[in-house]
């Protein structure tokens, strides 16, 4: 993707001890306001996702990447991954896209991140890369 | 212009327990639509598949096919494998580009024991 001067460097990040080995959703934070269980994609801009980190303790983790365009009612998914970090020789995990996740804001447009650690609870942490036009 | 506006993002996914021993499409969401054995390319369109993500609980080898001829035959573009409990990522500087047509599909095929969960991820841009 070409760095221009229109577009704004977001940071989204979530970090949470999971309940257990359920799939549940990680509350995420847009440039360190407050987490939330999803985050709006306002009408006018355009999200253009390129990179997801994963940092889990020795475990099977499974990150799937959502949209919902009815505010929450149904979610469909743009990324799923699941792997174990103890297998790995490495305790995180990077997927960067040459075809970035886009997502074109407007009412109702929300973007959430699903995790689930099968082998039982664990703190999880995603970084997840995006830029922002305007 | 920041963003090549032209060009629109797409996500296909798939998720799911297969149900049969053997090689077996992965049922494919296209930006959520209902999930189908095949993903059609209209004609006109022209999809950019630049990454591929798969992962699988065991050793799972998958195949990325094209149809040209509205499924009677299949041909690979990439293969994969992945280990237990892994995900693999394809990153291609030369993505595949699948012009639409009459009878132009991709599927994803993969092989994993009976009910092993198996997730492949393509990651497109489209043109219109």
């Amino acid at each position: 993707m070409p760095l221009d001067q229109t577009l704004t460097s977001q940071i989204v990040t979530g970090r949470q001890l999971t309940a257990g080995v359920a799939e549940e959703t990680l509350n995420l934070a847009l440039n360190g306001a407050a987490p939330a269980a999803a985050l709006a994609v306002p009408a006018g801009q355009l999200w253009e996702i390129s990179d997801v980190e994963v940092c889990v303790l020795s475990t099977i983790v499974q990150l799937c990447l959502q949209e919902s365009r009815d505010n929450g009612v149904s979610w469909f998914n743009h990324f799923c991954a699941r792997f174990d970090t103890a297998l790995q020789n490495s305790q995180s995990r990077q997927f960067s896209f040459k075809a970035p996740i886009r997502i074109n804001g407007a009412v109702n447009k929300l973007f959430r991140a699903r995790v689930q650690t099968p082998q039982g609870q664990q703190i999880v942490t995603v970084t997840i890369r995006l830029a922002t036009d305007p | 212009m920041s963003f090549a506006q032209e060009l629109t993002g797409v996500s296909i996914v798939g998720i799911e327990p297969l149900q049969a021993p053997g090689e077996n499409p992965v049922l494919l969401s296209r930006d959520g639509s209902v999930p189908a054995a095949a993903i059609a390319i209209p004609l006109g369109e022209k999809l950019v598949i630049a990454d591929w993500i798969n992962s699988s609980g065991l050793l799972t080898p998958f195949r990325l096919q094209k149809t040209v001829d509205g499924g009677f035959t299949w041909f690979d573009m990439a293969l994969m494998r992945t280990g237990d409990n892994d995900a693999n990522q394809m990153n291609n500087e030369t993505p595949f580009i699948v012009n639409g047509g009459a009878g132009v599909a991709i599927r994803v095929l993969a092989d994993a024991p009976d009910d092993e969960v198996v997730m492949t991820t393509l990651r497109c841009q489209s043109q219109p």
